[in-house]
């Protein structure tokens, strides 16, 4: 799956959120996996709901964390890239 | 035949042997979970002792009637009895949350210690249980599922040979809170209180995953609930069977909990990091 700006990524029905405080922690129903997400990128898989393209998320993100710290957009592009690798993006 | 019965949780089992020393012993295993009534027991532990022309002496543990261990060392039979007790009530006790972890007290507040084998549950909860602390388990901790209250899994520490002389030593033991048979050099510690029931209404204030190495600086520091999530998650014994509900269960559990990682190199910082928490 090629990510670039005009990507539109769209999380899997079968990976359920539970929210924390600092981050987040998604179960994917249909392999029975865990991962455990920062808030950063907690964020980021939020706005990937199917509405947002790569450069609005970026765009949202970028906005949302100003004040805490430097997200430099090729960081988001590479944490959607990774919810890519793991399978928990729509094709 | 002595004969006696328990109830952990809503586990039973029998423990019946025909030699008072060995029963007296037996006693001493889960003291808090013993039971005058005999429920609706789902194991019965036998242990027979017999003479063998070669071996001497051998014991044998068998479980409802088949012969499972036999030892010629005393107190390897206990070690081995206390393990098969152990993982077959956490087969049975399904209806709980289990995760290999220790755990203490202190007024009114719960510190659960998860960490791997031989990261220093034992000897941190002990040293702690010296520092004002109670100690509600130093291995299992069970979770109820919808509320994540923590329930206490009260088994004696079996302390053998020279482990008993230096752990009396640095104080970490005391021979009057157990059972000492000297002829073999068994020492049963109970550090648990007689009546845990008031500690069932408590969820865990604070979480600490021990790592000890002698070439870690002594360090505790905050981590994210989200990773911490993840490391429970690991020292889990049943997940495989609460799945989804599991990883809620934890990040409930994380969720009002304040998360470290605590590493290492001694005894007296890991306790003095602790308590100043």
């Amino acid at each position: 799956m090629t990510i670039n700006e005009n990507f539109v990524p769209v999380t899997k029905k079968c990976v359920e959120l539970e929210e924390l405080d600092d981050g987040c922690i998604l179960y994917d129903t249909e392999k029975d996996e865990v991962h455990s997400l920062n808030s950063t990128a907690a964020s980021i898989w939020i706005c990937c709901d199917g509405k947002h393209s790569v450069k609005e998320i970026v765009d949202v993100v970028e906005k949302c964390f100003k004040s805490e710290s430097k997200i430099v957009p090729r960081d988001i592009i590479k944490t959607i890239e990774n919810f890519s690798k793991k399978e928990l993006l729509t094709p | 035949m002595y004969q006696l019965h328990y109830k952990l949780h809503s586990h039973w089992f029998s423990i019946q042997t025909g030699n008072k020393k060995l029963a007296d012993l037996c006693s001493q295993l889960y003291p808090s979970s013993r039971s005058k009534h005999l429920g609706s027991t789902h194991i019965v532990y036998s242990l027979n002792m017999r003479n063998d022309n070669v071996a001497g002496v051998v014991y044998e543990i068998l479980v409802d009637g088949k012969n499972k261990y036999q030892t010629n060392i005393k107190s390897e039979l206990f070690s081995t009895l206390e393990w098969m007790v152990t993982c077959n009530a956490l087969s049975h006790l399904q209806e709980f949350f289990q995760l290999h972890a220790g755990a203490v007290i202190k007024k009114g507040k719960i510190i659960l210690l998860p960490a791997n084998h031989g990261q220093g549950k034992t000897t941190l909860t002990l040293s702690l249980t010296r520092n004002n602390y109670r100690c509600l388990s130093d291995d299992i901790v069970l979770i109820e599922p919808e509320t994540t209250k923590i329930i206490p899994f009260p088994r004696s520490f079996l302390i053998k040979d020279k482990s008993i002389k230096k752990m009396t030593e640095s104080h970490l033991i005391d021979k009057k809170s157990g059972y000492y048979c000297k002829s073999d050099d068994i020492f049963y510690y109970n550090p648990y209180c007689t009546n845990n029931s008031h500690i069932r209404n408590t969820k865990p204030h604070t979480i600490i995953e021990l790592k000890h190495s002698r070439r870690f600086k002594n360090e505790l520091r905050p981590v994210s609930k989200s990773q911490m999530c993840i490391k429970l998650l690991r020292q889990s014994f049943n997940i495989h069977n609460y799945k989804r509900s599991g990883v809620t269960i934890l990040t409930n559990l994380v969720r009002n909990s304040k998360c470290y990682s605590l590493k290492t190199n001694n005894i007296t910082d890991a306790v003095r990091l602790v308590s100043q928490i």
